[in-house]
């Protein structure tokens, strides 16, 4: 090799130099590329923590909303007692990330417009969330659980129910039941219908512009009892029915329906409206105008007798009442017991628990017949079950409590305990307090009850200049709450309404929303008018007296004071009470109740109760009981069929075999024997032996009680029950209730189990009224009866002990042998046919109860 | 045409023994750049899936209803491998920012902790009439904590907090 070989030349020099060049470019290039590709990780982070940053910030709206949730959805006061119109609330977490949320709120819209802030490490985000807040007064009926909703029609067939809504909402999570046990005058033996006297069969009506019940619609189930013949029915009628009825004593097979009533379901606020008018003032509404809308008893078709199991779901449907048969006869063996019932369609006994069943009239079971009749009804976009969007379901629990607590503690009032005029009103109608008296032996552990007058009530800020319509804080006005902490009765004791001293202006006081909010027992207490304290034994027999709450009784159709908007909050039943309430002190309880050996051993019982009852339930019998401008919310364990608890005594005759042996033991005394007047049964009247000799706590009315008025002198009344109501059952043969009329709205919700220390589970109610002996237990032994009558019970000579051994059935109920309903004393006789009728348009803007979400919006940083 | 001088023609023997040295040691330098540095981009794709299933848990729990999530006294573990896939998940007591477990460059790890709303750190404009619930289960602040251990031997965690109704 020569030396020239490594020399340098040009060439070399130039390749060289290339070579430099090139590796340096591409050591630019690639130290760039890798530089570049990790710039691109290190977006990606933080692009993942724009993300996660973006998930906190969204998240944050749920902080205020739940500051807003815990309020009912209301603004917070300001200083002067109206709604604040903006607010804000801010945090940090521990990795440095902080977040806001600013809210404004729009009192034309109801509105909350909220922007949320959210940054961490450099990163921002912002949001923006739009919330509708739904007013209570939006919704007519509004029932958050999945219990069922039924719509009672007792006896009285001169008496709708209704639920008017106008444009209220009408919803339901469970089902909606029509229950009409009206009296109808039109048994049959055969399946050719039984004709539909109008108006009183069309008496259960429901309007709305929407109304969902998510549950389903149907009439409510009654069992086919085996007619009896051939001594009290045909034996056709027995025939008729023997592939359906079910032998006594054995397990149901098959159900009818509900009778003696329809239900019409409409849009037309009109229509509805006309045709309650109907059963007081005839001639404003034909039949034609709500044939369509009358709910079917079978949402398919045929001819009846039709049967569930078989109907195929085409389309078609039954919905005439006038070919509906009502069958109306006896069942129970010798026992003898009545029933009436609509027996157009049957449907097997599990047909709404086994999975393929089919219940004749149940939406969710025929969904074409369903929606073939509200299509035919005019009822699409109107009526739906769980075919559209169901409405968020407020759950209340402590925290609204004490917000609204903290509310009223700043601009309205609280009472947190009893005033110096409460009175000792011992619970007798209730089972903790019984089993509580019972175990004490009798000692006083009544609570006290306190009185609170609306008008003694000063509300702080409270300039009624605002109310003024065009005022501009018309908008801002705050919901004012009145809290009570303890037992409380409400009364109207001015004949011009509530709070009239307070505020008399009516164009005033429609724009005032008071909230009562009532952690225990709240209690209304009604006013009765010059014109209806006469008493039915004396004058106007035909004439129900009538109670007013928040209502001018003096201009009941002129130019009257209005109503103050009010809305009851508990999660107690609240109860309603007469005028002439008298509390049950201490001496009364233990005369009424005394206690020996463990057990109560009532003497008298709420029928017989002349020391409160005289001048109340004695003297006026059945009564109509008006409610007007309230919303009621309370608790889903409230039966909303029956949403109030009419305490006292209300109504007495009913169609129970019980009463006959049970009236007759509590009007019994020590040393008297009984015997049956002369032409009667022991049980519907026995002698009144020796009138004027009665002990200082006697078991009966005194001689010259309204419990006697209008009776043959000396005598009892039938069947040892206040004479007043059997004087009204002349004008009202089918009357075995009295009457609650509720203008205003129903919100039925669940109440959470969670509570603060020293308080207690709402979820669970304090009070449970005894509604028979599986509730509590009495012993009247020291009560004596016969039994003379040849049905229901077996015969007994007169003297027998009040023991359920002696209350022997003529055939066994299943497999009870013995009644012990017949032994067991009435402490409430309240029941009530209840009627909700749509308030007044102005009565609107009551306060927030339903939050509804609206999109989250991106709002840029 | 000119003749070329036959030493100038060519690249000579030293002068390709550069070129090639140039560019070995320019490659050489580019590769051990790539293996110095591949564990920390290892790492930061790493910590960006670690992220990302952090963001997928967050998805999951607002949709899903409160009482999918572990009760405030418990923490949830979640284990990935490291390509992300979900391998299993156990519920313990421990509820410390990692509830009890310890690195492992093998897996990652994710824990779900749930405040009570009486923990949230929040204060309101209007503290007297606005406040958060105490007396139901309606809002929760649910923290999402994760950790591995990178290449490099250091120990990766992350954190995210939301608040849900």
């Amino acid at each position: 090799m020569r030396l020239k070989h490594f020399a340098l030349n040009q060439n070399g020099i130039t390749s060289l130099m290339l070579t430099l060049v090139i590796c340096f470019v591409s050591s630019i290039f690639l130290f760039n590329s890798i530089e570049q590709i990790d710039r691109n990780r290190i977006l990606h982070v933080r692009e993942a923590d724009t993300l996660l940053l973006n998930e906190l910030t969204m998240s944050a709206f749920t902080v205020m909303e739940a500051g807003l949730a815990r309020r009912l959805w209301e603004p917070p006061p300001d200083a002067h007692c109206l709604k604040e119109r903006s607010f804000s609330v801010h945090g940090s977490l521990p990795n440095g990330a902080s977040w806001e949320v600013d809210a404004s709120y729009n009192p034309k819209t109801k509105n909350y417009e909220m922007v949320a802030f959210g940054q961490v490490n450099g990163l921002k985000a912002k949001y923006l969330k739009y919330l509708k807040v739904m007013d209570a007064s939006e919704f007519l009926l509004f029932s958050a659980s999945d219990r069922d909703v039924q719509m009672y029609r007792l006896y009285n067939p001169a008496t709708p129910t209704s639920l008017i809504a106008n444009d209220r909402r009408i919803y339901t999570k469970g089902r909606v039941l029509f229950s009409a046990t009206v009296d109808m005058a039109n048994p049959k033996t055969d399946f050719t219908g039984s004709g539909a006297p109008f108006p009183t069969t069309y008496g259960t009506i429901l309007q709305g512009d929407r109304m969902q019940f998510v549950g389903g619609i149907q009439y409510n189930t009654q069992i086919v009892p085996e007619p009896l013949a051939p001594l009290h029915e045909t034996p056709l009628f027995q025939e008729l029915l023997s592939p359906y009825s079910n032998s006594w004593g054995s397990a149901p097979i098959t159900w009818g329906q509900q009778g003696g009533g329809v239900a019409v379901l409409t849009r037309s606020f009109d229509v509805a409206t006309r045709l309650k008018q109907e059963f007081t003032a005839p001639g404003g509404i034909t039949r034609a105008e709500v044939s369509r809308s009358v709910y079917p008893i079978a949402l398919f078709g045929g001819t009846p007798p039709l049967q569930a199991w078989t109907g195929v779901d085409s389309g078609a449907y039954f919905n005439d009442p006038a070919r509906s048969s009502i069958f109306y006869y006896t069942y129970g063996g010798a026992n003898i017991f009545g029933v009436r019932g609509d027996y157009t369609c049957f449907s097997k006994a599990d047909a709404l628990v086994n999975p393929a069943g089919k219940f004749c009239s149940y939406s969710e079971h025929f969904p074409k017949g369903f929606e073939k009749w509200r299509k035919d009804a005019n009822l699409e976009g109107v009526l739906f079950t769980k075919d559209a969007e169901e409405i968020p379901s407020p759950h209340l629990n402590w925290d609204n409590l004490q917000a609204l607590e903290e509310d009223a503690r700043q601009c309205g009032y609280v009472l947190s305990a009893h005033v110096g005029a409460a009175q000792k009103d011992c619970q007798f109608w209730e089972k903790n307090f019984m089993t509580k008296y019972r175990a004490t032996g009798g000692a006083d552990v009544c609570e006290k009850v306190s009185p609170l007058d609306l008008d003694s009530i000063t509300f702080a800020n409270f300039n009624p200049a605002d109310l003024v319509g065009g005022n501009p804080n018309q908008d801002l006005l705050l919901r004012r709450v009145v809290y009570l902490k303890v037992p409380t009765v409400i009364s109207q004791t001015d004949a011009k309404g509530l709070m009239t001293a307070v505020l008399g202006d009516s164009a005033k006081r429609k724009n005032l929303s008071v909230w009562i909010v009532s952690e225990d027992l709240l209690t209304l207490q009604g006013f009765q008018g010059p014109a209806d304290l006469t008493s039915p034994l004396d004058v106007d027999p035909w004439r129900i007296r009538q109670i007013h709450f928040n209502f001018d009784t003096l201009n009941p159709a002129g130019s009257k004071i209005t109503p103050i908007p009010l809305v009851l909050l508990s999660p107690e039943q609240v109860h309603l009470i007469s005028p002439q309430y008298i509390p049950m002190d201490f001496t009364k309880m233990t005369a009424m109740f005394p206690v020996s050996g463990g057990q109560i051993r009532p003497e008298r019982h709420i029928r017989t109760d002349y020391p409160r009852q005289e001048n109340d339930g004695f003297k006026y019998g059945f009564r109509q009981y008006n409610l007007h401008d309230i919303a009621l919310i309370t608790s889903s364990k409230v039966d909303p069929g029956n949403p109030f608890f009419l305490r006292g005594l209300w109504s007495s005759p009913d169609s129970s075999s019980s009463q006959y042996i049970l009236n007759l033991c509590m009007v019994s005394r020590a040393g008297f024997p009984q015997a049956a007047e002369v032409g009667y049964s022991i049980n519907s009247k026995s002698i009144l032996d020796n009138p004027l000799s009665l002990s200082l706590n006697s078991p009966i009315p005194p001689i010259g009680s309204n419990f006697y008025k209008n009776t043959p002198v000396g005598e009892f009344p039938l069947v040892h029950t206040a004479q007043v109501f059997w004087h009204q059952i002349v004008s009202h043969p089918a009357r075995q209730e009295s009457e609650v009329t509720l203008t205003g709205l129903r919100i039925f919700s669940e109440f959470e189990p969670l509570y603060p220390p020293g308080s207690r589970d709402l979820s669970t109610p304090k009070y449970v009224p005894i509604n028979g002996p599986w509730d509590f237990t009495f012993d009247i032994s020291h009560k004596r009866f016969g039994f003379d009558q040849p049905w229901y019970y077996q015969a007994k000579a007169a003297g027998n002990a009040c023991v359920e051994a002696n209350a022997r059935w003529l055939s066994p109920i299943g497999a009870a042998l013995t009644d012990p309903v017949a032994v067991h004393p009435i402490l409430n006789e309240g029941r009530y046919i209840f009627s909700h009728q749509n308030p007044a348009n102005t009565y609107r803007n009551l306060g927030g109860l339903v939050g509804v979400d609206m999109p989250v919006i991106e709002a840029g940083q | 045409m000119i003749p070329r001088k036959k030493h100038s023609a060519g690249l000579s023997l030293i002068e390709v023994l550069a070129s090639i040295g140039i560019a070995t040691i320019t490659v050489g330098a580019f590769t051990q750049y790539a293996i110095l540095t591949a564990g920390s981009r290892s790492d930061a794709d790493k910590q960006r899936l670690v992220k990302e299933t952090l963001l997928n848990n967050v998805l999951e729990i607002k949709g899903n209803p409160i009482s999918s999530l572990p009760a405030p006294n418990q923490c949830r573990i979640r284990k990935y491998d490291p390509l992300g896939v979900f391998i299993t998940e156990w519920i313990v007591t421990d509820i410390s920012n990692f509830c009890g477990i310890t690195p492992d460059p093998n897996y990652y790890f994710v824990f779900t902790r749930v405040l009570p709303a009486t923990s949230i750190s929040a204060t309101f404009s209007n503290p007297t009439t606005m406040k958060l619930p105490q007396y139901s289960n309606l809002l929760v602040q649910v923290n999402l904590n994760s950790l591995f251990k990178g290449n490099n031997g250091s120990t990766y965690k992350d954190e995210i907090s939301i608040f849900k109704r």
